[in-house]
Order: C-alpha cells, then structure tokens, then sequence
C-alpha cells in the first residue's frame, strides 16, 4: 500500500521512473526496481514534496492525453521522453526533485551497488584498503627548493 | 529571569574548535571557566556512516548548511545576497563536527599582506609568536603528515604518518611532477594509527558525515574530555542572546536560554566569544545598547565587516580506469602550493593553494557532487555515471579573498531562531583581485588534471555550497579605529570582551584556517593567563 501516492500514481510513477533511468545490462530500470515506493516514502513526509508531485504528474499525464490521446505508460520511450523533456521545462521544481530522489533511491539500492562492483555495505564499519602511495616522490619536491617568501 | 547563578571567572561562548581549545588552555592551568553551547553532544557510535542510507544525511539533517538542516539548535543564515553559503554545524565541536579535518597552517607570509603585497592590513601577530600554539594545537588534534615540506618553516614532527594517497593521490602526484611543481602529502587532523585512545582511520571517505572510529578530530571527542577532566564546566542547550554590561562598561555576564527554554543570566569576570565568524558578529551586533548603539565593541564600525570565506572553484578529472576514488578521507591526500605566493607577473596579488579531493558515494556522485549538477537522466544516464563513478578525482582551488568592507554579516531584519534571537544575513561579492586569481587557479588546475592524464576536465568556476570558513568580521590590530580587538584578542571598547574565532583574522590566507584559528585561540590564552 502507497503512503500517498494513489493507483493511478503509483503506476504512472513507476513509468516516469523507468525513463529517468532506464535499463542497461545489469542494471534494472529504477521504476522495475521499485524505487517508486520509495518516492512515494519521501513525498509522503514532506508538505512540499506533495504540492510538486501532486501537480507535476497531472501534468505528465495531461501532456500525454493532449499530444497522443493515451495514458502516458502507454506511450513508445521516445515519446515518454520528449514529454518529460517538456515538464523538465514547464515543472522544474518538481521535475529535479524527481530526479534527485530516483538517483537516492536508485544509487542506495543493494542491487544497483552490487551492479557497480561494490559489496553493498555502508563504509563503516569496514572501511576501505588504500594504497599508501609513492612517498619516495617527496625528495623530489624538496630538492626544488624552498618555496615560502621569507619575510 | 530565573534564579541567579554564581559568577566565573571566565564565560566562554561557543564550544567549536576556537572554544574548546581556550577553554581546555585556561582549564588545565585552574582557572575557573564555564562554556555555554546553544547545541548538544553528539554521539560518535551514532553517525550514519553504519547506515545503508548514508548518503542521504547530507542532504538533510546532517547538510552542512543549517538552513537546510533547519534543526531546533541551528540559526537560519540569509544568504540571499552571497554566491556563496555559510556552511556551520552546531554543538559540542562546532564545525568541527562536520569538517574534513584538512589541517594546512598559514604562512609565514599571511601574517605581513600590507608590508609585503601593499594591501589589506598587517596582522599584529606573526608566524613566529604562533609556532608553539600550532604545535601544541596539533599534539591534542593528532595531525598526520610528514615533515619537510619546502612551502613552510619546518615543523615539529607530525602525530602519525600521512594519510594513504591511494590511486588518487599517486596519481596526481605524478602530475605535479611531470609540470615540476610543488605538491606535498596533507597535513590532516585525521589519525592514520592509533593515537590517544582514538582508532585509526580505514579509509571508508566521507568524513563529512561524522567519524564513528574517532579517527577525524572533532573538539569533542580531544579537547572537551581533556577540559572537562581538567575542571572546566560545559553546559549545553545555553543560546546567548546578548552580552550583558556594567555601568562602568565591562561585560557584566550573558544572557541567554537554557535546555529548559528559561531566560538566565550568568555573570563573569571576562567574556570570550567563540561562535564563529557569523555567529560571533550576530552576537555582538544583537548586543547593541544605549552605550553602544551600533552594537557592542563596534567603535570601529567593523563588526561584521570584511567577511571573508575563500572562494572554491572545482576542478574535477576523469580518468580511464578504476581509481576506486570513493575510498579514502574525502578531503585529505594531497596538496600543491606551487601558487601560494605573489607574484605580480600574473596580474592579481596574493595566491590560491589546490587541495585534492576524492570522488564521492554513488547517490552524490549520481547528484554531481561538488560539480555543476546532477548526472543526466534518460538514455544517457548508465554510460555518464559510470564513465564519472570511482574513476574522478578533484582539485579544489582554494583563493584568498581580501577583506573588503562591502563584504559583510548584519541582522537580517525579519529572520529569527527558535528562540526568537534575529538571525543574521551575509552580503558577498567577489573582486577583481579574486576573479582573477580564481581564473588563474582554473586554468593551472585543468593543466595539472591533463598532466595527471585526466581524459576529460570539468569545471565547475564557483562552488555555492562552500563557505566552510568564516573569517574576519572583527578584525584584530593595534589602532582601534581600525581593528574590533587587539593582537591579545582584547576588544578595544571592553577590556574584559574577548573574541577567539575566526573573526579575528585580519586576512583569510588561502589554506584551510582552522589550525591558525585554534593557534590564535591559544595564543590568546596564554596571554590572557599571563596577565592574569
Ligand atoms: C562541512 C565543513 C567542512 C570543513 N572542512 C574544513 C577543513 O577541512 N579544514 C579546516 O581547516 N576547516 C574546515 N572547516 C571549517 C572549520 O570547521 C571551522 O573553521 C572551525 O570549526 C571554526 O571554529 P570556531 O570555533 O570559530 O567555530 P565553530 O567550530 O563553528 O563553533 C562555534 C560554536 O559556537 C556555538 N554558538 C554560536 N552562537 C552561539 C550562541 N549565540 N550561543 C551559544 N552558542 C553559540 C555554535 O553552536 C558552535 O558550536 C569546515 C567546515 C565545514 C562546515
């Protein structure tokens, strides 16, 4: 069950969501991962959030029934695209809220860091190995020569 | 007001990275001393670097930026009118507790602009008279490093050993030589080895999160403990409204409201602001009275004037292979101060230092990090980000900014904190001198990412979120129609007002300040110890 966003929502969310990152190899599309639900988690808490989503997926889904007569899950990705080009234009709040949380809940998700090669795992408490690097490089900046102006 | 409270000795306001080193300087040596801090303990074990949503923190209740924390302990900071946002944590550590733990000191140079460059001011102190505060500043923080750079006045030996470079900063290293230019592993308040009960680093990058291994310095967790064991008194959840007078015209005490949200006053002998280079000239701004009707100590008319932050342009490389660039303190490797000092050829005065920076997580990689903006979306998306992801890495250009009067923090007219207290409002813009010089940087830093073999440069020629330093806004110096305090941190207008922060700084240098501001604190407690 959605926190806020209604059926309608949640489907054409998931929709929006697929084109704004799409599938690639191992990759899944964020709307298939269901990062949907998590968006709908986010706008729930914010009285703002569900002001700009309100609006801003009405006006998807009017510019997919005014340009092709069709709900916009129905339509081809090129022309999903080119109508959330438009609202990126005409909503930019809404539209870069959007974005910004696909990619939090995208780039948290335990499948995508895994598709990056990485253990899917906060930095601590494990941390990271680091090279300790070419310090022998050092006398090289030494033997150029003092470089703070004397006063 | 609530029931009166006994008087001390000496009233510190702020525990930040100024506060808890004056407070532990005068503690150790048994004076009696009390800190009051609008803001709380933090609890080590509880940062989000364990939590799988970690990367979310920073973009709400953990931003640097308070206006977007907009947390009960925070102030709001109109910063409607500046390019650049103040950026400040609030508690016990102050900024500290969100701070990369880059620890550069100033030059020997920093301290002579006027006699050396022919502008800003002179300070009244010098490189010298700092040298054992830098030391002993750096025995409490742990510092990691190595000694020998050639771009400074040698120094004591370094708490532990250089921070590792990883990829990154072999990297880059190998392109500042390839051009025959300085570079120096960092200086970092960060430990590599275990160090004064603390863990050791392990590298895991975002530091600005809070460090759960204690590895990072914070005030907190170094100089509070040792203060507190030491006798000196810590109250929390204690917002000062206004510094309180005499009728012979010293500071009398402050006001402010406790945990409980109760008006109190506490009286004291002498009072020594440390809240930061907003919120020290807020305070005093709000502490205006019949007696000083443009505010307390502000004679001058220089409280909250020359305000300065270091202008940041990034210069971000992309690089063909994996350089696992999320591992790794994400503001501390390496450093080159090739173009630190003046040289008239290059048309501008004074100079700007690059401070190498590692790449980020996935969520703020995705989000630009500290680039232009977010990472396209659409068809494009998977080959931007991965192309970007684990393979940048990041030149800060750091600028020294000059203090200019036009530059300044006043009292918004309109903004309060949750107790009602007017907030303050900042006003930057930035010279020819800084544009200039911020140019020149650019340009020197997409050399050096070339150099390095950076397939791709990105710049981004302003950095918004980057007023991590507040510096200036009551200035030190001998004559006091020019200076808020004298080179003893003693305000001209009253003998027993202290000012310890940041604000102080009579030029900003181009290097992170906190090991000059914690220096200067000490300084200014030693003499305050001596004359006492
Ligand atoms: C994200 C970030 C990264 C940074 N990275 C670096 C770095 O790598 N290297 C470096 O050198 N510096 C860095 N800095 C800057 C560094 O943190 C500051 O220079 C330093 O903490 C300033 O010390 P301070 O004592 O002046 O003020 P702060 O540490 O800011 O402390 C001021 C304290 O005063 C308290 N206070 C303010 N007003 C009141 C009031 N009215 N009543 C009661 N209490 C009050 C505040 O709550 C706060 O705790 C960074 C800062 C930030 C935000």
């Amino acid at each position: 069950m959605a926190q806020f966003f209604s059926d309608e929502q949640t489907t054409l969310t998931a929709s929006i969501l697929n084109r704004i990152v799409p599938s690639d190899g191992d990759f899944p599309a964020a709307g298939d991962l269901g990062v949907g639900e998590f968006l709908d988690g986010v706008v729930a808490g914010s009285a703002e959030l569900k002001r700009l989503f309100t609006t801003g997926l009405m006006a998807v889904s009017m510019a997919a029934a005014s340009q092709h007569s069709a709900t916009f899950d129905a339509l081809s990705p090129d022309a999903q695209d080119a109508i959330l080009r438009d609202v990126e234009s005409s909503q930019q709040e809404f539209f870069s809220e959007l974005v910004r949380q696909t990619y939090n809940g995208y780039y948290m998700n335990t499948r995508v860091i895994e598709a990056l090669g990485l253990e899917a795992r906060p930095p601590q408490p494990k941390g990271f190995p680091l090279e300790v690097g070419n310090l022998d490089l050092i006398e090289q900046v030494k033997a150029r020569g003092i470089k703070y102006r004397q006063v | 007001m609530a029931g009166s409270r006994d008087e001390v000795d000496v009233l510190v306001i702020g525990a930040g990275a100024s506060g808890a080193a004056f407070t532990w300087s005068l503690a150790k040596d048994g004076f009696d001393v009390l800190c009051l801090e609008q803001g709380g303990w933090m609890d080590p074990s509880a940062y989000t670097t364990t939590h799988d949503d970690w990367e979310l923190h920073r973009q709400t209740d953990f931003s640097p930026d308070p206006n977007v924390r907009g947390l009960d302990v925070d102030y709001p900071v109109n910063n409607q009118d500046s390019p650049i946002a103040p950026l400040m944590y609030n508690a016990v550590g102050g900024s500290t507790i969100h701070w990369s733990a880059h620890f550069p000191r100033f030059h020997p140079s920093d301290f002579r602009v006027r006699t050396l460059d022919g502008v800003a001011d002179d300070w009244p102190i010098n490189y010298e008279q700092l040298e054992p505060f830098f030391d002993l500043n750096d025995s409490i923080m742990g510092v990691s490093g190595i000694t020998g750079d050639p771009a400074y006045p040698p120094k004591s030996p370094r708490q532990t050993p250089p921070i590792p470079f990883g990829k990154v900063g072999d990297t880059m290293a190998a392109g500042f030589e390839k051009l025959g230019w300085h570079w120096w592993p960092s200086d970092s308040a960060i430990i590599s080895a275990p160090f004064d009960g603390r863990g050791a680093c392990n590298n895991c990058g975002p530091c600005d999160i809070g460090c759960t291994r204690r590895a990072k310095a914070s005030t907190d967790i170094n100089y509070w403990p040792k203060a507190i064991a030491a006798g000196a008194k810590l109250e929390i959840s204690a917002r000062v409204r206004e510094i309180t007078l005499n009728p012979d015209g010293t500071a009398r005490g402050a006001i402010f409201y406790d945990a409980d949200g109760n008006v109190q006053e506490q009286r004291a002998k002498n009072v020594v602001l440390g809240c930061n280079g907003i919120g020290t000239p807020r305070l005093l701004l709000n502490s205006a009275s019949a007696m000083h009707p443009d505010g307390l100590s502000n004679s001058s008319g220089l409280v909250g004037k020359n305000l300065m932050f270091h202008p940041y342009s990034i210069v971000s490389g992309i690089f063909d292979e994996d350089m696992e660039s999320y591992a790794g303190p994400n503001g501390c490797s390496i450093i080159s101060q090739e173009f630190y000092e003046t040289d008239p050829s290059r048309g501008f005065v004074r100079g700007y230092a690059f401070q190498i920076a590692r790449g980020a997580g996935p969520v703020t990689t995705a989000q630009g990090g500290m680039g232009a903006g977010p990472i396209p979306w659409g068809g494009n998306h998977r080959a931007s980000f991965d192309r970007l992801f684990g393979r940048n890495a990041v030149i800060a250009v750091i600028g020294e900014d000059l203090p200019e009067l036009h530059n300044q923090v006043t009292i918004d007219p309109e903004l309060t904190d949750s107790d009602g207290i007017p907030a303050p409002k900042v006003t930057y813009t930035m010279s020819d001198n800084s544009i200039k010089l911020m140019a020149h940087g650019m340009a020197r830093g997409e050399e050096v990412m070339t150099a390095a073999g950076a397939i791709d440069v990105q710049i981004n020629p302003l950095l918004r979120r980057g007023g991590w330093h507040l510096l200036g806004t009551a200035r030190m110096g001998n004559d006091p129609a020019n200076s808020v305090v004298d080179s003893l941190g003693r305000s001209h207008d009253v003998k027993n007002l202290f000012i310890i922060d940041g604000s102080v700084f009579v030029t900003a240098g181009a290097v992170n300040p906190t090991p000059t501001i914690q220096a200067v604190a000490l300084h200014i407690a030693d003499q305050f110890k001596q004359n006492s």
